[in-house]
């Protein structure tokens, strides 16, 4: 800009401040409380969402796969990350359930509600959802099908499908039993946690046998079965009936929790409560007629007599997966997806990445998990965009917030090492507290969907 | 797990959430009274300690009324607490107390904090001086020489 044209640009100014009635130093005075303003705005969304101010410009077509806790998660942080990416979610499930409140609902401490939301809530504007389910998976061709025959290209995929709860692994066993004939069960879905505990219910006021099962394998929230079993526990102390019930917990090898420190602590406080355990017995078959069970012990079939049972069913990778050349051939983690533990990517397919239950990793088919998985697994997708080295950031990070009692809990949170890893100090990993108990009645599920908004 | 100060502000927010709307209702509300209390203050005699400490004895019965029955509240009881869970209770009440006593502030300047009233205009501009009330019970020696005139 030449001076003239500088001085008649400072004229323009100078006349239409004249006009406006403001004065050069007004003018500046505005202009800076303005700047601030805009600043401050600019901050206050860069609090909630620290990433977007270094988005990724990009024009990658990427497809996730799922719309859970893991799914969600890494649609709104991808979405934001990322500018310019071609972003496709594929999910027919319109309604999302907070997973982690199902033991709660199971043991009457809360009410379905609290559990049910909707995805559209969660979903990004800027990402493409599609109503439907992935029945095929063809990595060599970079590309999925989905149940209703569309096929869907990708340069990046993102597997975040959960897993998947084999009911019919147990002979006898269905969907349909639950809430029947003393047959509870608390994963998976929220009207069935609900039936669970108007059978948990009448089991805490009448009493009789009850039997607390776990199966062999991977499993999602592992304590939950343990958590269950001191909930109907603590629930008949509460009501003055506990003498009238004989408790048996039943795991299918020799331990009852992974964290070497809280097997210790429940080895001696299952038998302090008169909770009977059986080692090394997974349930095989069910008779709701009858009300008994079938054990598949190291001595043979053993039959117990029941009148409520807890039943955890075996659970795998869903199918689609499972058959896929994404899926692990080899022990331990047959089905599940081949990913590094660390980074996350796959192992033969480095532009596919998994986050959450589906992952084929030692621990960590936890809501917890998700959260220290994603930010990993999304970081990772993107320095692959960019052709930057992984980050191996994942160690493993799993909680547990393991209830013993109404109103208490420990606070469980450990690596792949085993090694305790308090997020809270000041909260000890190895002693029953109130306040891991509100944290997981009171404040989880705000973190949650905080992670689903890719806030946390 | 690290939790950064930004990531405990969203879960608040997140905690908060479906009482967003009536939190800040109450909120302006509350500047609506304190904006009130300035207007209707001018010229007048304030107090601000007596609605302070009213406040601060409010904040003191919500500290108290909070640690006894958050264990309650939260489905737990006083015998589940211990070490830690003590100091947490005490941190929360002095923060339920704290809060509502921030809230009750502006409430209380209105009810307490204005001493008297403006005078009116027209007593203001009196020229007449209105007659002083006899302090002493003796009139002085010069006063009662000019009665006696």
């Amino acid at each position: 800009m030449s001076s003239q044209d500088e001085k008649h640009a400072k004229d323009a100014v100078t006349r239409a401040l004249k006009h406006s009635g403001l004065s050069r130093r007004d003018f500046l005075k505005l202009s800076s409380g303005g700047a601030l303003l805009a600043g401050a705005a600019a901050g206050t969304g860069g609090m909630l969402y620290p990433a977007a101010a270094r988005a990724v410009p990009t024009n990658a077509r990427i497809v996730i796969v799922g719309a859970g806790a893991a799914g969600l998660s890494c649609a709104t942080r991808l979405a934001r990350e990322l500018d310019g990416a071609d972003i496709t979610l594929i999910d027919r499930r319109q309604d999302h359930y907070y997973q982690p409140g199902l033991t709660l609902v199971g043991t009457g401490v809360w009410q379905t509600e609290k559990l049910l939301d909707r995805n559209r809530r969660y979903v990004p504007s800027n990402v493409n959802w599609i109503h439907d389910m992935v029945a095929e998976y063809d990595p060599d061709n970079n590309r999925v099908v989905t149940e209703t025959g569309r096929a869907v290209d990708y340069d990046f995929l993102m597997v975040a499908t959960g897993l998947q709860v084999n009911y019919t692994a147990i002979d006898g066993m269905s969907e349909n039993l639950i809430g029947h004939r003393g047959v509870g069960c608390v994963y998976d879905k929220p009207e069935l946690a609900e039936r669970t505990w108007q059978l948990i219910d009448q089991f805490v006021n009448e009493g009789g046998v009850g039997l607390f099962t776990r199966p062999r394998g991977d499993m999602k929230c592992a304590g939950a079965p343990l958590k269950v079993t001191m909930l109907v526990e603590s629930r008949m102390k509460e009501r003055g009936t506990r003498d009238r019930a004989e408790m048996h917990y039943l795991p299918p090898g020799t331990g009852l929790f992974s964290q070497p420190h809280t097997d210790d602590f429940l080895r001696k406080n299952f038998p302090e409560r008169s909770i009977h355990i059986h080692w090394d017995h997974p349930l095989k078959a069910i008779d709701p007629e009858r009300k008994t069970a079938t054990f598949a012990t190291p001595l043979g079939d053993e039959t117990l007599d029941y009148d409520f049972i807890h039943v955890v069913p075996p659970m795998s990778a869903p199918d689609s997966l499972r058959n896929s050349e994404l899926a692990a051939r080899e022990i331990p983690f047959t089905g599940w997806l081949e990913v590094d533990r660390f980074t996350l990517q796959h192992k033969r397919y480095p532009n596919v990445f998994g986050a959450g239950d589906i992952n084929g990793v030692p621990i960590g088919k936890t809501a917890a998990s998700v959260k220290a998985q994603v930010p990993v697994a999304v970081e990772n997708m993107i320095r692959t965009i960019q052709g930057n080295q992984l980050n191996p950031g994942y160690d493993g990070y799993t909680s547990c917030p393991l209830i013993t009692e109404l109103g208490q809990a420990i606070l469980v949170e450990f690596d792949y090492d085993l090694k305790m890893k308090p997020s809270f100090p000041f909260i000890s990993p190895y002693q029953e507290h109130w306040v891991p108990w509100v944290m997981k009645d009171r404040l989880l599920l705000a973190a949650y969907r905080a992670m689903l908004r890719g806030r946390i | 797990m690290a939790f950064s100060i930004l990531g405990l502000l969203a879960v608040v927010l997140e905690f908060f959430r479906g009482w967003l709307w009536f939190i800040g209702l109450f909120l302006l509300l509350d500047f609506a009274l304190t904006f009130y209390f300035l207007k209707r203050s001018a010229g007048c005699k304030t107090c601000w300690v007596l609605p302070a400490y009213v406040t601060v004895g409010f904040g003191v019965f919500i500290f108290v009324l909070a640690m006894i029955t958050l264990p309650t509240i939260t489905k737990s009881s006083w015998a589940a607490l211990s070490g830690i869970d003590y100091l947490a209770l005490i941190g929360a009440s002095i923060g339920f107390g704290t809060l509502f006593a921030i809230l009750a502030f502006p409430f209380m300047l209105n009810l307490l904090g204005i001493r008297s009233r403006p005078r009116p205009t027209s007593q203001a501009t009196r020229t007449e001086t209105p007659p002083q009330p006899q302090t002493s019970p003796q009139p002085q020696p010069a006063m009662a020489e000019k009665i006696a005139d």
